[in-house]
């Protein structure tokens, strides 16, 4: 646990900075991160590319659930530098993302649009979501899933994503 | 130490990407990731997507409308086709009023000629020509509240060289201040004839212009600042 602290928490921070603003918060993040890799530390990897990459995997959940909990969105990004400079987008640039992000969902069936828009966008669990779908958890689970490969695949057509 | 791959697990990478699971699934989750490359390669792939839709968020659906938007609908709609039926009606009464005059011309015409021989001056059928609908001082119109108000009053339109002038007087106004006073022309044009504030009795004498024809206006309405009509008169 000391070696990933001590290892990892600078690059973490680095990271969960990128989308939390309060210092102390984001310092909260990191350690519920490490914490829960350090659950997981006996099976992992050695090689330091694929800890830090394990790591940024399980930063990326940690800041996505709490910008959920705060009925906020979470700016997920990539681990690139180039994501950097996409800091502010302009006004034209949300309107066209918007549309984008509209063309994407709508190339979903309905039924993942909802599980979508139930567990992202509204923020619920998936049990709660289950309830309110009126379907079994496992579906939702299951719909999440190619929901988000239905997006990425809509989102590379659309040249957005390569 | 296995790699076999499990669907069940892979499944989860949808709702940890998009969050929502619970604390169990999410630790198997985290177990999961520190061993499979698969899935870490296939998080790492559709991680930008919950970040295109934070970035693109659509208009929310945010559900069917009250109850009483959908008989305000209803009740605009009725309305309008009140008023095209009026317009009917109207153009109807002209012809009628036209064939009349005509017939009344012909007649004094006719009339005449026997009479006066040669090419006498023309009988002025002035008595007929001044006909056509006097509109003394203006065009009262009453006004219909939407469902659900109690919106009452009736407005006054008088023809004016520029257009229309347009007296109010309302009573029961509820809604979100300003109000609004639109009037509707052929083919959907729509002019803003004034806007008011909020009274403490509901009641408000305002007046209002627009530079449609009296005869041109089908309906004015009353909307208040959210868009909401609030009450329609058709002429």
């Amino acid at each position: 646990m000391t070696a990933l602290y001590t290892e990892y928490y600078g690059m973490l921070l680095g990271f969960v900075l990128r989308y939390v603003r309060d210092r102390h918060r984001a310092e909260d993040l990191v350690q519920e991160t490490l914490l829960r890799a350090w659950r997981h530390i006996d099976h992992l990897d050695t090689d330091p590319a694929r800890v830090r990459s394990y790591l940024l995997t399980i930063a990326r959940n940690v800041v996505t659930n709490a910008w959920r909990a705060e009925q906020r969105r979470p700016k997920l990004v990539s681990d690139e530098p180039a994501v950097d400079a996409a800091s502010a987008p302009d006004s034209v640039d949300r309107l066209v993302e918007g549309w984008l992000v509209a063309e994407a969902l709508g190339r979903l069936s309905a039924e993942h649009r909802a599980v979508v828009r139930a567990v992202y966008y509204e923020g619920r669990s998936v049990a709660e979501a289950a309830r309110q779908l009126s379907v079994p958890e496992g579906t939702v689970k299951s719909r999440a899933y190619y929901a988000v490969r239905a997006l990425r695949t809509a989102f590379e057509e659309m040249g957005v994503l390569r | 130490m296995s790699h076999a791959h499990d669907d069940d697990l892979r499944m989860l990478l949808g709702g940890y990407l998009l969050g929502g699971l619970d604390p169990a699934d999410t630790d198997r989750m985290d177990a999961h990731l520190s061993t499979c490359a698969d899935c870490r390669v296939e998080l790492e792939r559709l991680s930008p997507v919950p970040e295109l839709l934070r970035d693109g968020a659509p208009i929310e659906d945010v559900g069917p409308p009250a109850p009483g938007l959908v008989e305000d609908l209803l009740g605009r709609m009725r309305a309008e086709r009140a008023a095209r039926a009026a317009r009917q009606r109207r153009l109807t009464w002209a012809a009628a009023a036209a064939a009349v005059l005509v017939a009344a011309v012909a007649f004094g015409a006719g009339a005449l000629r026997p009479g006066g021989g040669g090419p006498g001056p023309v009988a002025q059928p002035s008595p007929v020509v001044s006909q056509p609908a006097p509109e003394p001082s203006g065009v009262v119109a009453r006004f219909a509240g939407a469902a659900g108000t109690r919106v009452a009053g009736v407005a006054t339109l008088s023809s004016r060289t520029w257009g229309v002038s347009i007296a109010l007087d309302m009573s029961g106004l509820e809604g979100e201040a300003p109000f609004v006073l639109r009037v509707s022309g052929p083919g959907g044009a729509t002019e803003q004839a004034c806007v008011w504030g909020s009274t403490p009795s509901g009641n408000a004498r305002v007046t209002g212009a627009s530079s449609l024809q009296l005869p041109a206006v089908d309906s004015v309405e009353v909307a208040d600042r959210t868009g909401r009509v609030l009450a329609t008169a058709t002429l």
